[in-house]
């Protein structure tokens, strides 16, 4: 590459600063809860999940003043039935047991079905999922979240029909973002494939396989030509991906 | 660099899985491929998943209607496969004739006609970068009878069981041919899919490979009511159970044998399965 070429602008340059930036997020339960220290801190959130009440309450602050971030953070309400409301609050003011590790903030949501005045639940106690898909949203709708990063195993702990929502509402906010991010994710639960709007081109799906010799190969689904032959409807990706007629699966 | 061919397998176990991998192995040496093993959606609750030929009719029953009554029509799976082998054995057709005249041939000379196809195919292949679709069946299944699997035929399907006397071995697969393909809703095989329909077992083929000085190689080890028997009747240290663990350990002693199983007069159902995957590779 030459630095003087003509055809070398920002574009390249961009793409090379978003590179830069470029991070695999592996989130496991414990670091989102804040029960242990994420050693590996980044903005706005760790790869292991930590600082995950800073993003919310980045969140809640930025939306006061963005529409259409607080349109997008209805969605997200929308995807914890049981809640009402998620927010962070100071440590401090919510009551922990001792043991807790106590950061700043906690993540804090309000349970739609408990009693006023005792329904407000910390990171420590709710469930999982919800973390996981505040998380999802953190990376995906946070100013200073990476445009291109990976999420492995984005799917664990979350229920199959709440996977496949989350996994809608990404590609929808990546295709509404301004200048495009760019995830790779890796999954494990078919529901998943059932939430990939797979009709846009920018949404792509791959299969990983060792082949007879050992050697990885991956391989892009692409399934143009059958959705034409017959109507959508009938076929679920989840299925065909447990069926083995997508390949992706192992031989047991 | 070529994509590697992909290859579905619908088979009865895991172990005939490692046995045609091997196969396929050996006639392939110079063309990488992914072979998946296919499966019918079920859940134990609702009966028992999908192992032996009652997975298998299952599968076709299923892909039949995803095709809308025909395999062939099964848009989705020939979309992501490049080949099917259909994989299914008779053992219980078991008339065994002991000194039949069709004697297995031992030795190790590899017909240069089908090097010569070996090498056609895989030349084709690398040059579209292509890939196929099998199945595959052992033909004990001929000796049962669709209550056996706790199945209700469909008025389609053709008469179980349909054992024929063997020798020779090809009476009996060819009326499982015929029964698979009613399964499928085909009157003929559909391209890009194989069948291979070892006589009674896979296992035939493991004996030959692994053992081909085993007394029930002396008859017609296709005919030979239960080959799996064999495996355990030999000398302690050469013995293996039928399990993916020994057969796996077993796998390149398998694949070496290959050419010995495919000569003419050899094992003829690994030789028809041999010249139709190959032909079928040739026609993409």
């Amino acid at each position: 590459m030459e630095a003087d070429s003509p055809e070398l602008g920002d574009p390249v340059l961009e793409l090379l600063n978003e590179l830069r930036n470029y991070s695999i997020h592996c989130p496991n339960t414990p670091a989102l809860r804040g029960l242990v220290q994420d050693l590996q801190a980044r903005a706005p959130v760790g790869l292991s999940g930590g600082r995950l009440p800073e993003a919310v309450d980045d969140l809640a602050a930025n939306e006061k003043t963005d529409p259409e971030l607080a349109k997008r953070l209805d969605q997200v309400r929308e995807l914890l039935d049981w809640a009402l409301d998620f927010s962070a609050s100071p440590s401090m003011s919510v009551p922990l047991s001792p043991s807790a590790a106590r950061s700043r903030l906690v993540s804090q949501f309000v349970d739609r079905f408990m009693a006023k005045g005792r329904n407000k639940l910390t990171g420590y106690d709710a469930s999982e999922g919800a973390l996981y898909v505040l998380y999802c949203a953190a990376l995906a709708l946070h100013p200073k979240a990476p445009r291109c990063l990976a999420i492995d195993n984005v799917d664990q702990a979350l229920n199959p029909r709440l996977a496949q929502r989350i996994m809608q509402m990404v590609c929808s906010w990546s295709a509404e973002s301004d200048g495009g991010r760019q995830w790779l994710l890796t999954v494990h639960n078919p529901a998943i494939l059932d939430g990939l709007p797979l009709g846009d081109s920018s949404i792509r799906l791959f299969t990983v396989d060792r082949n007879n010799r050992g050697h990885t190969t991956v391989r892009r689904i692409d399934l143009a030509a059958a959705t034409e032959s017959r109507p959508s409807e009938e076929w679920t990706l989840s299925r065909m991906w447990t069926g083995g007629l997508l390949g992706g699966v192992p031989n047991v | 660099m070529f994509d590697p061919l992909r290859i579905a397998l619908v088979a009865e176990g895991p172990t005939d899985r490692v046995v045609v991998e091997a196969a396929v192995n050996a006639m392939l040496p110079d063309r990488p491929f992914v072979l998946t093993q296919v499966q019918p959606e079920g859940s134990l609750v609702f009966g028992e998943l999908g192992g032996g030929w009652v997975g298998v009719y299952r599968w076709c029953k299923q892909a039949s209607a995803r095709g809308g009554g025909r395999l062939s029509d099964d848009a989705l799976l020939y979309q992501n496969y490049d080949a099917l082998i259909l994989h299914v054995y008779s053992r219980r057709l078991g008339i065994h004739r002991s000194g039949s005249s069709q004697n297995f041939t031992r030795g190790r000379v590899v017909s240069t006609q089908h090097t010569a196809v070996h090498a056609e195919a895989s030349n084709l292949c690398n040059s579209f970068g292509v890939f196929l679709i099998f199945a595959s069946i052992d033909a004990d299944v001929a000796g049962y009878d669709y209550a056996e699997g706790s199945i209700e035929p469909d008025p389609g399907d053709a008469q179980l069981p349909c054992e024929r006397p063997c020798p020779p071995a090809h009476d009996t697969t060819n009326a499982l041919r015929s029964v698979v393909l009613s399964w499928c809703g085909e009157q003929a095989v559909p391209k890009r899919t194989v069948f291979c329909l070892p006589s009674k077992s896979t296992e035939a083929w493991v004996v030959a490979a692994l053992f081909p000085d085993d007394k029930s190689m002396e008859g017609h080890i296709e005919c030979w009511p239960r080959p799996e028997s064999r495996l355990g009747q030999q000398p302690k240290k050469l013995r293996i159970r039928k399990s993916q663990r020994d057969y796996k350990d077993r796998v390149s002693d398998i694949e070496e044998a290959w050419s010995r199983l495919t000569e003419p007069g050899a094992i003829g159902k690994a030789l028809r399965f041999q010249n139709e995957l190959l032909a079928e590779l040739t026609t993409l």
